[in-house]
C-alpha cells in the first residue's frame, strides 16, 4: 500500500479513536463490589482487592457494525469518590512493541507496567485488539485517599467514627471502558462502599459458638433516640457495640445473623432492650449450617466429574456468603438404565412424570444432569426439580438452588452487581445479598422450610417466587428489602 | 503537482473510508452497543426468562454478523479469559474450603477443571448464537449456519446446530 494512502487511514483511524469517547457510562453494572469497613481501611488487605481486567473486545467481532479498518483500542478509566485516591494498572501479556508504543493522557501516568491513573478520567491509547493465546490482562489495585484515611484516623482517635444514625456510607467506583474507534466494546467497573462499621461498647450484642468465627452479618431492627429503625446492618465475630438502643416502646425488635457455618438465626420479639446503657442481647449461632439433602441423577454418562464440580461451587457459595446453607449429595449413576434415563426426559416438560417414579425422592432436593445443550432449569411444577445440562457454567446449579429457595432473578436490578448468584446469566456470579439470604431460609415456601430442613419462625417476603406450599395470609410479611447487603462477604 | 496528486488521493481514501463504511453495514455507536448487549444477555442468560431471544431477534440482520462471529469463533478472547480468571479463582477457593469441610469431593486438577467449564462455555455460545441466526432467519443467518452445520463438534452441540441449519427460514 502507498504510504499516502496508509497514512490517510491512519489519520482517518486516529480520528475514530478520539472522536466519539464521550458515550454514555451511566449503563455500565458493577462487575464487582467492594465493601470494606472503615475500620479495616487502616490496614487494607491489598491482596484481597485486587482485579484483573482482560484486554479486549466483550464479542469475538468486537463490536456490531463498527469498522473493520482499526486494530487498536483505546481505554477510558473514570476513579471517583472520597475514599479513592487512584487506580494502579500493570499489564501483563501485551506484547513488548505494543506496551512500548502505548500512550497516557488525562489522569494516567506511567508505564505498561507500572501505570498509575489518579482520580478523575485516565486514558490509554495502542492496546491491541487481540493478541496470539490468552488476552493480555491489566491487573488493578486499588489506592486509597490519604487524606481520607488520615479524616477517618483522627474521628476514631477522636471517638467519633461511631456510626452516625442515617450517615451513609462512603463510596467510590472505577470504571474502565474499552473503546474501538468511537465504539465501547468492553466495560467494567468496580464499586467500593466503606460504611462506617465501629460502635461505641455500650448496649451490645453477643454472638456464642460461632463455629467459623467469622464476621456475622446482623441485621437488627428495634428504637433508637431518632424513632424505630429497621435492617441496621452490622458486623462482628463475638462481641458487637450497638450504641444506645432504646425500650421497643412501638417498634418493631428483632435480630437476625448471618454466619459462615451457622445456620441463620431469627430473634423475634427481642426484649433486651431498655433506655439504660449497658444491655447485652446474648445469640447463640448454632446449630451449624443446614445440610439440605441433595440426589443427583446422572442420566448423562461421564456427567459425575460436572456434578462434583458444581456442588462443591454450591457449597462453597451458599457458605461463603453467609446464608448458612449447604448441600449434602447423593449420587445416582442412571445414564446406563434406559427407564431412568426416559423418565427422567431432558427439562421440565418431563417433571409430572418424574414425580413419583423412582428416580425422585419427595420432599428434598432432586438435581438431574441430562444429555441435552441448555444451561439449567428449576421446575415450577415442583421447586425440588431441577435440570442441569451439557452447557451449564460451574454456577449454574447454585442459581437453581437459589430458585428452589424461593428467589427470583435479579435482572435489571441497579442494586445488585453482576455477579449476584441470581442474576439470570453470566459466568462469574459469586455472591447472595443478605436480603436474598433471609428469604431462602425464612420465606415461608422456600424448599428449606417446605422440606422441613430448618424449623423456625417463617416469613412472607415480597420479591420471590411461588413454592411448592402457599404460605398462609396470615404469615408476618416482614422481611429485610431483597438487596439489603449485596455484598456480605 | 505530483504531491497534490497525492494530497488528493490521500483525502479521497479517507472519504471513501467514511463514506464508504456509512454506506456499507456502520452502525450508530449507541445502536452498536445496544445489539451486542442483546447478543451478550442472549449468549449467556441462564434460564433465558426474560426475552433475551426476542430481543436479539428484533435486531434482525443487524445482529447476525456478531451472531455468525460466535458461532464460528465463540466468546471473545477477553470473555474467555474473564472465565478462565474466574474458574481458577473458584478452584482455588474449594481447595482451601475442602481443608475444613468434609462435603467437597476434589476429583480434578486445577487444569481439568477449568478445561472442562472453558468447554461448556464455549459450546454454549455455538448452541445460543445457531438458536437465535435459526430465529432471525435469512440468507446470511443460513450461510452461517451451513457452514457450522459442516464443522465438526460436540454431538450435544451437533444436534443443535444442524436443526437450527434444516429449519432456518431462507
Amino acid at each position: 500500500m502507498e504510504r499516502y494512502i496508509r497514512r490517510a487511514l491512519a489519520a482517518f483511524a486516529i480520528a475514530c479513536t478520539f472522536s466519539g469517547l464521550a458515550a454514555q457510562a451511566g449503563d455500565i453494572g458493577l462487575s464487582r463490589n467492594w465493601k470494606i469497613c472503615a475500620n479495616e481501611v487502616f490496614e487494607l488487605p491489598q491482596d484481597l482487592y485486587v482485579e484483573w481486567v482482560p484486554v479486549g473486545c466483550e464479542v469475538v467481532d468486537c463490536c456490531p457494525g463498527c469498522p473493520g479498518i482499526l486494530d487498536k483500542l483505546s481505554w477510558k478509566i473514570q476513579v471517583e469518590g472520597a475514599p479513592l485516591e487512584s487506580a494502579t494498572l500493570k499489564f501483563s501479556r501485551l506484547p513488548k512493541d505494543i506496551a512500548a508504543g502505548l500512550k497516557f493522557e488525562g489522569t494516567a501516568q506511567g508505564s505498561a507496567e507500572n501505570l498509575l491513573v489518579g482520580k478523575g478520567e485516565g486514558f490509554i491509547s495502542g492496546l491491541p485488539v487481540e493478541i496470539a493465546g490468552r488476552a493480555a490482562v491489566a491487573r488493578l489495585d486499588v489506592g486509597l485517599d490519604k487524606a481520607w484515611i488520615q479524616g477517618q484516623a483522627n474521628l476514631a482517635r477522636a471517638g467519633l467514627l461511631a456510626r452516625a444514625e442515617g450517615v451513609e456510607a462512603d463510596s467510590g467506583s472505577i470504571t474502565i471502558e474499552q473503546y474501538y474507534g468511537k465504539y465501547r466494546v468492553n466495560e467494567y467497573k468496580i464499586g467500593f462502599r466503606i460504611p462506617r462499621c465501629l460502635f461505641p461498647f455500650t448496649d451490645r450484642i453477643v454472638l456464642s459458638n460461632n463455629a467459623s468465627g467469622d464476621s456475622a452479618s446482623v441485621l437488627v431492627d428495634a428504637r433508637r433516640s431518632t424513632g424505630c429503625v429497621l435492617e441496621e446492618e452490622h458486623k462482628g465475630a463475638g462481641i458487637i457495640g450497638m450504641g444506645s438502643v432504646l425500650s421497643n416502646g412501638g417498634c418493631r425488635s428483632e435480630v437476625a445473623v448471618f454466619s459462615d457455618d451457622d445456620a441463620m438465626q431469627l430473634v423475634p420479639g427481642v426484649g433486651a432492650w431498655t433506655n439504660f446503657l449497658g444491655d447485652t442481647l446474648n445469640i447463640n449461632l448454632t446449630p451449624n449450617r443446614l445440610m439440605a439433602p441433595l440426589h443427583i441423577w446422572l442420566a448423562r454418562p461421564g456427567a459425575l466429574l460436572t456434578a462434583f464440580g458444581d456442588v462443591n461451587n454450591a457449597n462453597l457459595l451458599y457458605n461463603s456468603n453467609n446464608s448458612g446453607i449447604g448441600f449434602s449429595p447423593v449420587f445416582h449413576s442412571v445414564s446406563a438404565n434406559p427407564l431412568a434415563v426416559a423418565t427422567i426426559g431432558t427439562g421440565c416438560g418431563s417433571a409430572p412424570g418424574v414425580i413419583g417414579s423412582a428416580f425422585f425422592v419427595p420432599g428434598q432436593l432432586n438435581a438431574y444432569y441430562v444429555n441435552s445443550a441448555f444451561t439449567g432449569v428449576n421446575c415450577g411444577v415442583n421447586r425440588n426439580i431441577q435440570y442441569v445440562g451439557t452447557t451449564a457454567n460451574n454456577q449454574t446449579l447454585a442459581h437453581e438452588f437459589g430458585h428452589s429457595m424461593s428467589l427470583d432473578h435479579t435482572n435489571g436490578d441497579p442494586a445488585f452487581p453482576v455477579t449476584n448468584v441470581m442474576i439470570g446469566g453470566g459466568a462469574a456470579r459469586t455472591h447472595f445479598a443478605d436480603g436474598q439470604s433471609f428469604r431462602m431460609n425464612a420465606h415461608c415456601s422456600s424448599t428449606l422450610n417446605s422440606n422441613g430442613v430448618r424449623a423456625g419462625p417463617v416469613r412472607r417476603c415480597s420479591n420471590t417466587i411461588s413454592g411448592n406450599v402457599s404460605c398462609s395470609i396470615f404469615t408476618d410479611t416482614h422481611c429485610p428489602p431483597l438487596a439489603t447487603d449485596v455484598l456480605p462477604k | 503537482m505530483n504531491s497534490c496528486k497525492k494530497m488528493c488521493v490521500a483525502v479521497g481514501v479517507a472519504l471513501l473510508a467514511v463514506t464508504g463504511l456509512s454506506a456499507a453495514a456502520e452502525i450508530p455507536p449507541e445502536q452498536s452497543l445496544a445489539i451486542r448487549q442483546a447478543v451478550v444477555a442472549w449468549l449467556e442468560c441462564e434460564e433465558c426468562t426474560e426475552s433475551e431471544l426476542e430481543t436479539v431477534a428484533r435486531y434482525g440482520e443487524l445482529a447476525v454478523p456478531t451472531l455468525g462471529a460466535a458461532l464460528e469463533r465463540g466468546p471473545s478472547p477477553a470473555s474467555l479469559e474473564k472465565y478462565r480468571l474466574h474458574l481458577e479463582s473458584t478452584y482455588q477457593k474449594v481447595v482451601e474450603y475442602s481443608r475444613t469441610h468434609d462435603e467437597i469431593k476434589l476429583e480434578q486438577s486445577q487444569e481439568e477443571y477449568v478445561k472442562m467449564y472453558l468447554e461448556n462455555y464455549q459450546a454454549n455460545y455455538v448452541v445460543r448464537s445457531a438458536e437465535a441466526l435459526g430465529k432471525v432467519g435469512g440468507r446470511e443467518a443460513a450461510r452461517f449456519l451451513e457452514a457450522a452445520s459442516k464443522r465438526k463438534v460436540r454431538e450435544d452441540v451437533d444436534a443443535v446446530v444442524q436443526e437450527a441449519a434444516k429449519t432456518v427460514a431462507k
